[in-house]
């Protein structure tokens, strides 16, 4: 056994004494529980109180409540991280040449035309489930991410189908990079909304308020049309939703990237580092 | 608590510890790219499960955190209290997969062009050639 197996060993031994010491001292408090914890009473009773609205959110449902509102700087630094990956991965893929395509016509491309008919009308179905799961994020589970991470499924379902050059005529990083940074812009105007309603009002207000605090009077609309918004929660989900979607299918536009596009340029990259 | 919900309680709590402990296993010592990253999503997974049961609470009629009223009243309000989840686990869940899932897609970008370069995945086979070419 070398050193490096000696100390991996360690680490495992080690981290599995620790975990099964926090969970019997009851770190994690007992489990399963029966009753609530404190911080998770309080969101729970506040997310959507007419009585009190001191701390509320306008939103029944507590997790989006607490996902955009509550700890809104956790979901905010989190988009970031994700913002910082898909910018890491196009970075990574920085060097290649534009694919071409051998042949121009569109039928030689992909699977036959009954795959491509179906996988259109899946297309939409996808389109719309995945914006209803986004838009519908206040009222119920879902939000923007998850109706992101189900449209991300609609451009690996037209790259096989259709094939990556079919879609390149369409749809291409430019554009996607253009249309996720909307969707960021989005979530940057979305957060700094209340400043400026704040500025406009003479009152104080905080970045990604949402709905008034006994110390800042400001609060994004919580129903529009009759309909429950939860203020900036929908603002939020729609944005997320838009730079989520952009940012997968500009990844999984360059993963579909084929390899002669990479090959040449690598080999001589390689010979010129070592 | 009756036994049988001990033990199952018990039950799960060591088999999301073993999911730990074995996938922190894989990315030591499996000299396969690929296979460490699998590893690394079986350890988020395992975690957020963790995470997950942390949160659940031990009572029927249990709910999830949403509330099912447009105007609700007081008694509302306490009723909801009784029967839902801790929604903070979730909320925590939620951000820890869309960190692991940027994480992950960026590993495999990485490992793809490690493939592009080497022409293996097996990080034996990569030691190998570098210290062929560095020769």
């Amino acid at each position: 056994m070398n050193t490096k197996t000696v100390i991996s060993l360690l680490v495992i031994i080690s981290s599995l004494l620790a975990i099964s010491y926090a969970i019997a001292d009851q770190a994690t408090g007992v489990i399963p529980q029966t009753g609530l914890r404190n911080l998770a009473s309080f969101y729970l009773e506040n997310t959507l109180n007419p009585s009190n609205k001191s701390y509320w959110t306008a939103s029944p449902e507590a997790t989006s409540a607490i996902v955009w509102d509550y700890r809104g700087f956790d979901t905010f630094f989190e988009t970031s991280v994700f913002y910082l990956a898909i910018v890491g991965c196009t970075l990574v893929f920085e060097l290649y040449e534009p694919p071409k395509s051998k042949t121009t016509k569109q039928t030689e491309l992909g699977l036959t035309i009954i795959v491509k008919v179906i996988t259109k009308i899946v297309g939409i179905l996808i389109v719309c489930v995945s914006a209803s799961i986004a838009l519908h994020g206040q009222l119920t589970p879902g939000g923007g991410f998850q109706g992101g991470a189900a449209l991300a499924v609609l451009p690996i379902l037209f790259i096989i189908t259709m094939s990556r050059f079919a879609l390149d005529r369409k749809v291409n990083d430019t554009s996607m990079i253009i249309i996720r940074a909307l969707g960021l812009c989005g979530i940057g105007i979305t957060v700094i909304l209340p400043l400026f309603l704040g500025f406009i009002t003479n009152n104080n207000a905080y970045i990604i308020q949402n709905q008034m605090k006994p110390d800042a009077l400001v609060s994004l609309p919580s129903t529009i049309a009759d309909k429950m918004m939860g203020g900036s929660l929908w603002m939020l989900n729609v944005s997320e939703y838009i730079a989520v979607g952009a940012g997968f299918t500009l990844a999984f536009l360059l993963l579909s990237l084929p390899e002669r596009s990479f090959k040449k340029i690598l080999e001589e990259e390689k010979y010129a580092t070592y | 608590m009756p036994l049988i919900e001990t033990f199952l309680a018990a039950y799960i709590m060591l088999t999301s510890v073993a999911t730990l402990i074995i996938s922190l296993y894989g990315v030591f010592y499996k000299p396969h790219l690929t296979k460490k990253i699998i590893s690394i999503t079986i350890f988020g997974d395992a975690v957020n499960i963790f995470s997950a049961i942390v949160g659940f609470r031990y009572i029927y009629p249990v709910a999830p955190p949403i509330l099912l009223t447009e105007n609700p009243t007081a008694q509302d309000l306490t009723n909801f209290l009784e029967v839902a989840v801790d929604p903070v686990p979730q909320a925590l869940v939620l951000t820890a997969i869309v960190i692991g899932m940027a994480v992950v897609s960026f590993m495999v970008f990485l490992a793809l062009n490690v493939f592009r370069i080497y022409h293996t995945l097996d990080t034996r086979k990569i030691a190998e050639q570098r210290k062929r070419s560095e020769e």
